[in-house]
């Protein structure tokens, strides 16, 4: 038993995680259609905060489902903590659409906004990709 | 004044990559490009305050979510360096293996 054991390769982070790397895509496909809505619908008021509210409570579900399996995996530190900042974000778009109340979501802000979780959804997915070579090589 | 978006790029990479350069050099064009993205974006925000298109909290939110996108480029960076760290540390296992198991006699490596 022992012999086996030590036989086995040393693991510093988690193994390929399928789910994250489609999860944190998926995520990502519905928030750029979301924002691309928005910023059509800006100044009417389907695009306004009230009529949209149950995307972000959708959204955010989702967002908290993938930390939750993220964090069932041992040594999955970087991944969960990569989740959070996605979760932050997505709050922050929340509050920026709550806050341009019947406005909605106009390009100037949604441009930007979009652009940061972007780049947090692309750190999930490049971290679990890199993971999948690690397991391959 | 308008905000140098490669000057800030460049500020924002030669930070990070002063920690990351010996530890994960893989990580060096990832890290470059998502930097420039969000040096860029920076400087979106910049212009649209100063044309008053956007509020000082409005301002506040989309920088802090430029923070929030910094932070993942570096923690992905730093993960990388944990997947190079695995990938050394299991080579060196590798090449040790007959060698010791060879002076053992059975499995232990």
């Amino acid at each position: 038993m022992a012999a086996w054991v030590a036989c086995g390769p040393v693991r510093l982070v988690s193994s390929y995680d399928e789910v994250i790397d489609r999860g944190a895509s998926e995520i990502h496909t519905r928030i750029v259609g979301f924002v691309d809505r928005m910023t059509g619908l800006a100044g009417k008021p389907e695009g306004a905060y009230a009529a949209n509210v149950g995307f972000y409570s959708d959204l955010k579900a989702s967002v908290a489902t993938l930390k939750m399996r993220a964090l069932a995996q041992g040594k999955n530190e970087v991944t969960v903590a990569l989740v959070g900042e996605l979760a932050t974000n997505v709050e922050n778009l929340r509050k920026l659409h709550e806050m341009s109340k019947d406005a909605g979501l106009p390009s100037v802000l949604a441009s930007p906004a979009l652009s940061a979780i972007e780049v947090n959804c692309a750190a999930i997915v490049k971290f679990e990709v890199s993971k999948r070579r690690g397991t391959q090589e | 004044m308008a905000i140098d978006i490669q000057a800030l790029a460049n500020t924002m990479f030669q930070a990070a990559w002063k920690v990351l350069k010996e530890k994960a050099p893989d990580v060096e064009g990832y890290a470059e490009g998502e930097f420039k993205k969000i040096a860029q974006t920076v400087a979106t925000i910049e212009a649209a305050r100063l044309r008053g298109q956007i509020s000082p909290e409005q301002a506040s939110l989309l920088f802090d979510m430029q923070k929030s996108a910094t932070r993942s480029v570096l923690l992905c960076s730093s993960g990388m360096e944990l997947l190079a760290a695995e990938s050394a540390v299991n080579a060196a296992l590798a090449a040790a293996r007959p060698i010791i198991n060879g002076a053992i006699g059975f499995a232990l490596v």
